[in-house]
């Protein structure tokens, strides 16, 4: 009788005491426990070397060349951890694999880590007092200490997929800061997008910063998460070893299972990386587990790039995500990233130099002959109305027997939202009651913005 | 480097605004009011606890 493996499985009687050899028929016996054993044999197939045997995490497998033998699949250089629900593993992109939400969009917290949007323009020089400059949602703090140039460059690490960073030059040097003095690099993220990170409950999960950082100032440095709603923060360290050389690093930041982060719309978590500080930032120890935030414990060690004239500091590539585990970055296509940046910060004309007549509202009306009430509609819903608006170059307001030049703008608080802008534009001859626009004068420089900003 | 002048919003309101002149040629218009959170306001309150005060703007 002919065995069924493999196309299906042998269901062999056991002779038992007292039956005849022919009833089993003893050679049927053997033959089929031999035709079953030859195809148990070409189902698992040979090895060129001894199999081994299984240990936990081992799988059996196929080699390329034919060969089969005991493998590690997909588990290579896991050491520690456990699964998450709704995690897989995967290659963590340095030889080793890791568990981690496979295919999460917008898994990266930070905006704009890739340094490509820069509704502010590519540089601004003299700097020494703090604002957002160039790249949207960077903030960079300067407290008396030194001058700086900030740019977005064309530079950033040969085969990581990125394109742009930002760079910060001294061209005032502070080689002895006051106590007080300090100049940061900084972001600030709205707590209603950090509620997944469970921060203040037992479930806490940790944050993995992974960053591309070039220096000419080797040396110690800090990267900080400060926790506004709970006035928390913890610090951690990384050190740059090459001069001027691309370098990733990779920071895992502890759970915090103190002070949930409010669900709203509001400043709850900042992001930091030390360039300089006095000695009210550095007289403690580093604070490396999350505590009540205190300057003097958050920022000790962390070198001084203000240090000499032509000393730089430039990163890209900055993500910040649930869990210990550091993944690929996050591309977002153009259009979402200046989505995403348009929530903080809208503007309308240049870097856009393409019209310089370009329309900047496109409607309104004069209540007088010296007030035009100009509405601006923003492309996607600010995290709140405007706090300011920014006006530069010549801009002319349009009306039967105009142009006019507006003298002042002021956001009219009660109509102004997070979807619009009214502005009250000043100027004078106009005709009142009658409908007005405005536009760009013969200036492709020429803009008007509006900040939600953090 | 700021200075204040007055508007009047859709009720009718007297508001008074600020205006920041920065060295690039632009400028930062924003109202003072309290309800701002805004950075470049905050900004100002930190120049104003420096003990400066900000001159009156005439638009006209």
């Amino acid at each position: 009788m002919a065995i069924n493996f493999p196309t299906s499985l042998d269901n062999f009687s056991n002779p038992i005491s007292g039956d005849r050899l022919d009833n089993p028929s003893h050679s049927t016996q053997h033959s089929d426990a031999n035709d079953a054993l030859e195809a148990l044999e070409t189902k698992i197939g040979i090895s060129a070397s001894p199999a081994g045997s299984a240990t936990a995490g081992y799988a059996f497998v196929h080699s390329s060349n034919g060969t089969t033998g005991w493998s590690q699949v997909g588990y290579q250089g896991i050491t520690s951890g456990t699964a998450n629900l709704g995690e897989t593993l995967m290659a963590n992109g340095s030889g080793s694999s890791v568990w981690a939400t496979a295919g999460a969009a917008f898994k990266n917290l930070v905006i704009n880590g890739d340094m490509q949007i820069n509704q502010r323009g590519t540089s601004v020089a003299s700097l020494t007092t703090s604002d957002y400059r160039t790249a949207d949602r960077w903030y960079f703090t300067i407290g008396n200490m030194g001058t700086w140039t900030m740019s977005q460059e064309n530079d950033a690490p040969t085969g990581s997929g990125f394109r742009k960073s930002a760079k910060v030059l001294v061209t005032t040097a502070d080689a002895s800061p006051a106590a007080s003095d300090q100049v940061r690099f900084d972001t600030y993220l709205e707590g209603q997008n950090l509620q997944q990170i469970l921060k203040g409950t037992s479930s806490a999960k940790e944050l993995t910063l992974t960053f591309w950082v070039k220096s000419n100032v080797t040396g110690t440095y800090i990267a900080r998460l400060v926790d506004y709603d709970n006035t928390r923060g913890v610090s951690k360290t990384y050190t740059i070893s090459a001069s001027a050389t691309w370098e990733k690093k990779t920071i895992t930041f502890p759970a915090d299972t103190t002070g949930a982060f409010d669900n709203d719309n509001a400043a709850s978590l900042g992001l930091s990386f030390g360039l300089g500080f006095g000695s009210n930032f550095t007289s403690g120890v580093l604070q490396t587990t999350w505590g009540a935030y205190t300057d003097a414990t958050s920022a000790a060690g962390q070198t001084n790039v203000a240090s000499a004239i032509s000393n730089f500091w430039q990163i890209t590539g900055i993500q910040l995500e649930v869990g210990s585990a550091a993944t690929g970055f996050e591309f977002l296509p153009a259009q979402t990233e200046l989505a995403q940046c348009q929530r903080y910060y809208y503007r309308v004309g240049f870097p856009d130099t393409s019209a310089q007549y370009g329309i900047l509202a496109m409607g309104g009306y004069t209540d007088s002959t010296t007030n035009s009430n100009q509405v601006f509609q923003f492309p996607t819903t600010m995290r709140s109305a405007p706090s300011s608006l920014t006006t530069s170059g010549t801009i002319r307001i349009l009306q039967w027997g105009g142009p006019f030049t507006p003298s002042a703008y002021s956001l009219n608080t009660v109509a102004t939202t997070a979807q619009n802008a009214f502005v009250n534009m000043t100027s004078s001859g106009m005709t009142g009651n009658s409908f007005t626009w405005s536009s760009r004068n013969n200036d492709v420089n020429a803009f008007i913005a509006f900040s939600s900003e953090l | 480097m700021y200075k204040k002048f007055m508007s009047i919003d859709s009720t009718g309101s007297e508001v008074e605004n600020i205006v920041k002149s920065n060295d690039d040629g632009s400028q930062v218009w924003f109202p003072n009011v309290e309800s701002n959170d805004g950075p470049d306001y905050q900004e100002y309150l930190k120049w104003v606890a420096q003990g400066n005060v900000a001159e009156e703007y005439s638009p006209n």
